[in-house]
């Protein structure tokens, strides 16, 4: 019992901050087609291949991380598109503690089954699909990996016309327990974001998209030795604003997040904002 | 020797008109539905430009539409350009065909 205990603060203290912002990491890198701060339906064209580079930066009460998301995309077919993801923390804070190195790489596959090809618009919707490998350093502190492999489950639709777009996307992700017996709590994701496009611009113009956006997050409690840690789970709400300003084959996509309502017993929990700037180039 | 001037003509006239029959270049007008974006339009250019004996690509995002223009003297299959607008993840809603003769000046 007393080891139980003692495994339990360990995880409970020790993952406090990776609860908060490894969690942050779920949503991923975005394709320029996508909410910043989610996942959307669209792929790329057949053997099209597609880089980005984002910039991020996290605050969470006195914890706060600086990292970059680097990514590779290709279209097997003009449906069917996987990502690989490896995320690079520049800084890492918790508290006094800092760390740096990389995370726990991602690979994701999209298959959208439905498209609706109107004039001047799309419907769309895509099955969404992924594992995040233990790649990063789970015994550090504060730790950049889970240690775990784990995997994530989703769906995607959309409508994109030339002047408004939608989006509506809903994940899972089932966490499994590492090798200090300490499971993440799964967590359910789910996100609406809404795209304005005030001029209609022509093809080799730049191009103006304005989005906001709710992104949610509900989680189940963690897990130590078996014994769940009900203080852990809980589920928050944030709204996001950004942009996507593309020019023929790049996209530069800032945003900012911060929450709306956040419900965890543990304030340590809880995000201030994270801010984003990606920089993507298809070919 | 007056016969030898007009043989020389006919003979330029006819290569004249074989040379501007060559320089016909072919112009495919392709109606293309999913174009919302040009983000997304960079791969219909790009998938396009790799089918055969293509010159130019225009694309018309508020028309939704994409001007091809082959080479000249040559023509593209349709399934090809089909096959690339589809590849590139749009729908093909109608494809017109219209050829423009140039006239090369011929030197006489």
């Amino acid at each position: 019992m007393t080891c139980g205990r003692s495994l339990v603060k360990r995880g409970l203290f020790r993952w406090l901050f990776g609860l908060t912002l490894i969690f942050g990491f779920l949503q991923g890198v975005s394709y320029a087609h996508e909410p910043i701060l989610g996942i959307g339906p669209r792929t790329i064209w057949k053997n099209g291949v597609g880089f980005e580079i984002e910039g991020e930066r996290d605050q969470s009460r006195l914890n706060n991380s600086w990292a970059l998301h680097y990514e590779a995309l290709y279209g097997i077919t003009e449906n069917v598109a996987i990502t690989f993801e490896a995320p690079q923390f520049l800084e890492r804070n918790e508290g006094s503690l800092s760390q740096s190195g990389f995370g726990d790489v991602l690979l994701r596959g999209k298959w959208r089954l439905y498209r609706k090809d109107i004039p001047g618009g799309v419907y769309q919707a895509s099955l969404l699909g992924g594992v995040e490998f233990p790649t990063g350093d789970s015994k550090s502190t504060p730790r950049l990996g889970s240690g775990s492999y784990d995997y994530f489950l989703g769906a995607s639709a959309d409508y994109e016309g030339r002047t408004w777009l939608l989006f509506g996307t809903a994940r899972y992700r089932f966490n499994t327990e590492n090798d200090e017996a300490i499971k993440n709590g799964n967590v359910f994701l789910y996100d609406l974001a809404l795209g304005w496009r005030p001029v209609k611009t022509e093809y080799l113009r730049p191009d103006w998209v304005f989005m906001v956006e709710l992104n949610g997050q509900v989680f189940a409690p963690r897990k130590v030795g078996g014994v769940e840690l009900t203080q852990t789970q809980g589920s928050r709400l944030f709204g996001a604003a950004g942009l996507w300003l593309t020019y023929r084959n790049w996209a530069f996509k800032p945003g900012i997040q911060f929450p709306i309502y956040q419900n965890f017993d543990v304030d340590d929990f809880k995000s201030d904002y994270s801010v984003v700037f990606a920089v993507e180039v298809h070919f | 020797m007056l016969r030898g001037v007009i043989k020389v003509m006919v003979v330029m006239a006819v290569v004249s008109l074989i040379a501007g029959s060559a320089m016909a270049q072919t112009k495919y007008v392709i109606g293309v539905d999913g174009l919302s974006c040009p983000f997304c339009a960079y791969g219909l250019e790009k998938k396009l430009k790799k089918v055969k004996d293509i010159e130019s690509v225009t694309i018309d995002l508020n028309e939704g539409e994409v001007v091809v223009i082959a080479k000249a003297g040559t023509t593209i299959k349709e399934e090809d350009l089909r096959k690339a607008v589809k590849e590139a993840g749009f729908t093909v809603s109608s494809l017109k065909v219209e050829t423009d003769t140039k006239s090369q000046e011929s030197g006489l």
